[in-house]
């Protein structure tokens, strides 16, 4: 897949800088390349449920923005990424030091992409798949 | 503000991002900018209408009217009060003065840090009050000049096999002994000279004094040392026979001479990171000037990408240098107390990355950069000494190691006797133990780096967290031998100068960030992204070594060249 915009890198940068919601939460932007990113978020007892496992709003919003960002890796020069659907599946409780989240676009389409992001929980050296994504972005003109 | 305790580099051998000592990161103050900045201008203006840098290289030694001319401008004071005779500027601005100067020429500003920055700062650290008052305000103002005679014929570093002895007469000493390698000893009035003041024994570490000696009877300074480069530095030998000195000549405590002479060093080391900093500036700027100017095939040969790939090596590394040198500099004017670890490790990677500019350019000049018309191979000289100036970078590699690794190795116990001395200031470093082992395995964030920068600070908290690791490891495998693992002690220095760097730069282009915005620090932010990049590899390579290397075949493969006298074939 090949970025369509010279400034590729900067812009999916400014999309996890920008979003206030996102740098709330701790969600951080580690890798990236052309159709993929990796991201984490360190976590906190803010992030958890009543039982004690990370809050699936947490998981859902480090897949889906992270989604997203893989989708704006291609995204033409001057266009936003929006979420136009997604799905999630929480596989088993989330319970871990941090979540680890690649996203990858599967197809990159001109008006729709098709995108999916998995989530890891992660202590120590474990690493176990927590919730797995699948959403449909666009590329619009802000 | 109270004065913040203990050392950011050190911390990071826990796993500790103690960022309150990074962020903000430090600047002149807005009251001090002004005068700074004028400073710079005059000395600006005095090395381009007066100073002959290729004839100072030439005739090996600065022209009529130099030292008179920074007398004037009243760089041999730059950071001792004013109330004693100096410049009273804080230790950033001292650095960005000295980076100006040397610039301009490496020798004259070797020349004022091996006054400012050794010889009258160990007076000033050390020294009694008669001491102080007796010398500093002549010092200061560079009326006299002062030179650091530690290192002798038979080794520069090791302090140890000192032979300059100091004996106890009725009413003093009796100084005795040769230093060959004292740089500024050529324009000296006063030596600080370091001598064992107890006797010779074999395999007997002496205790060393250092003695404020003036020119006089049986004080010889000469014959002066051919040097590759650093030729108007006045790097002498200087010789003491039978010099008789008053009870009141030795500084500091009698005995404790080591002490004084690494923390003299490693305080020393700011400014000379400045000094390497100023060289590295000044070669990034000629270079930049010439691959436009130069045409090839057609068009400028910065135009072509493999220029413009070495150019941007040459700006990545000079932001990384001047990040940690300034950082390093705020430390000290904030008052941290234990800077050794931050400005030594600053010191070896400005030295490196000045001596890769200086083969840059050069190369990048072609077949006439090894000419004498162009500056390149005086600059590519002087740059040299960066090397060992002060002691080698291997050397400085295994202390910075030895160090850092001090703090866990206590924690872990039974390896303290194998850690190098004198190292201080582990108080709250013990806090970040227990701060560690409280938090578990939970990898410290870096919370006051800016989310722009987000890749480069997780990269920074990964790699803190694998250096921590690495360090429990070694110690737990090596125990107290950790020192003799020295090719593991450097490739730890490495991975710790890399993260100090890092740490440098994101603290640095965060604040860029929010003074002038995301497209007003796009350089910063670029020049941290490229800096990351490559740290990322070279951190990588290097704790991923620490375990499998091939140190035993090497060993081996040297021993058997020891042997053999040299290298053992030949194709008939």
């Amino acid at each position: 897949m090949e970025p369509n915009d010279p400034e590729w890198r900067k812009s999916t940068d400014a999309i996890f800088a920008r979003a206030a919601f996102v740098r709330e939460l701790g969600i951080r932007l580690v890798d990236l390349g052309p159709g993929w990113v990796e991201t984490e978020l360190l976590v906190e007892p803010r992030h958890m449920q009543q039982d004690g496992v990370v809050h699936a709003g947490v998981q859902a919003t480090l897949a889906d923005h992270s989604a997203g960002a893989a989708a704006g890796t291609l995204a033409p020069e001057g266009h936003a990424t929006l979420s136009v659907e997604f799905k999630i599946q929480l596989l088993r409780p989330a319970l871990g030091e941090r979540l680890r989240c690649r996203a990858e676009v599967l197809r990159p389409g001109r008006t729709l992409v098709a995108t999916e992001a998995w989530v890891w929980a992660v202590s120590g050296a474990q690493e176990k798949l927590v919730s797995k994504l699948s959403a449909t972005m666009t590329y619009a003109k802000p | 503000m109270s004065a913040p305790e203990s050392s950011f580099a050190k911390a990071l051998f826990f796993g500790v991002v103690a960022e309150e000592l990074i962020y903000p990161y430090p600047r002149i103050a807005d009251e001090a900018l002004g005068a700074t900045h004028e400073l710079v201008t005059r000395v600006r203006r005095f090395t381009e209408a007066e100073l002959d840098s290729a004839a100072v290289d030439r005739e090996a030694r600065l022209g009529p009217g130099t030292l008179a001319r920074m007398r004037e401008l009243g760089l041999f004071g730059l950071s001792v009060p004013q109330k004693l005779g100096g410049s009273g500027l804080s230790r950033m601005a001292a650095a960005r003065v000295l980076s100006e100067l040397s610039a301009a020429d490496a020798s004259l500003g070797l020349v004022a840090v091996a006054h400012g920055s050794i010889g009258l700062s160990a007076l000033l650290s050390f020294g009694s009050e008669a001491q102080k008052q007796r010398w500093v305000p002549s010092l200061s103002r560079g009326e006299q000049l002062s030179a650091f005679a530690l290192t002798e014929e038979a080794s520069g570093t090791d302090a140890g096999t000192t032979r300059t002895s100091a004996q106890r007469t009725g009413d003093g000493w009796l100084l005795n002994g040769v230093k060959p390698w004292v740089t500024n000893g050529e324009n000296a009035d006063l030596f600080v000279v370091f001598a064992r003041t107890s006797r010779l024994d074999e395999g007997q570490k002496p205790r060393l004094t250092p003695f404020l000696v003036e020119l006089g009877p049986g004080v010889t300074v000469g014959p002066r040392r051919e040097t590759l480069g650093l030729r108007g530095a006045g790097i002498t030998q200087v010789s003491f026979r039978d010099v008789r000195l008053p009870a009141d000549a030795a500084l500091g405590d009698v005995g404790r001479g080591f002490r004084v002479a690494m923390e003299v060093m490693a305080d020393a080391r700011v400014a000379l990171s400045a000094w390497l900093f100023g060289q590295l500036r000044a070669l990034v700027g000629w270079t930049v000037n010439r691959v436009q100017r130069r045409h090839s095939f057609g068009r400028a040969i910065g135009e072509f990408p493999v220029l413009k790939n070495k150019i941007a090596k040459m700006l990545a590394d000079a932001y990384a240098v001047e990040s940690m040198t300034f950082l390093t500099a705020g430390l000290v004017d904030r008052g941290v107390d234990d800077t050794s670890l931050e400005s030594s490790l600053t010191r070896v990677a400005a030295s490196e990355a000045l001596w890769r500019a200086a083969n840059e350019a050069m190369q990048i000049a072609g077949g006439s950069g090894y000419g004498t018309s162009l500056p390149l191979e005086r600059r590519l000289r002087d740059a040299r000494g960066g090397l060992v100036v002060d002691g080698t970078n291997e050397t400085l590699r295994c202390f910075i190691a030895l160090s850092g690794l001090r703090g866990p190795g206590e924690r872990m116990g039974g390896v303290e006797r194998a850690m190098v001395e004198p190292v201080k200031g582990f108080g709250l470093l013990r806090d970040f133990a227990l701060r560690k082992v409280r938090e578990a395995i939970r990898r410290e964030r870096m919370e006051h780096a800016h989310p722009l920068l987000s890749r480069e600070t997780v990269l920074f908290e990964e790699s803190t967290e694998a250096l921590r690791r690495a360090a429990e490891r070694s110690l737990r495998d090596h125990g107290r031998e950790i020192a003799e693992m020295q090719q593991t002690l450097v490739r730890i220095a490495n991975v710790v100068i890399d993260l100090y760097a890092l740490s440098a730069c994101i603290a640095r282009a965060s604040a860029a960030i929010e003074q002038r915005g995301e497209s007003g620090a796009r350089r910063e932010i670029d020049l941290t992204t490229m800096f990351a990049s490559a740290a990322r590899g070279r951190m990588h390579a290097n704790l991923g070594r620490l375990e499998h290397g091939d140190d035993a075949l090497r060993k081996s493969i040297a021993s058997r060249a020891y042997t053999d006298g040299g290298y053992p074939f030949d194709v008939i």
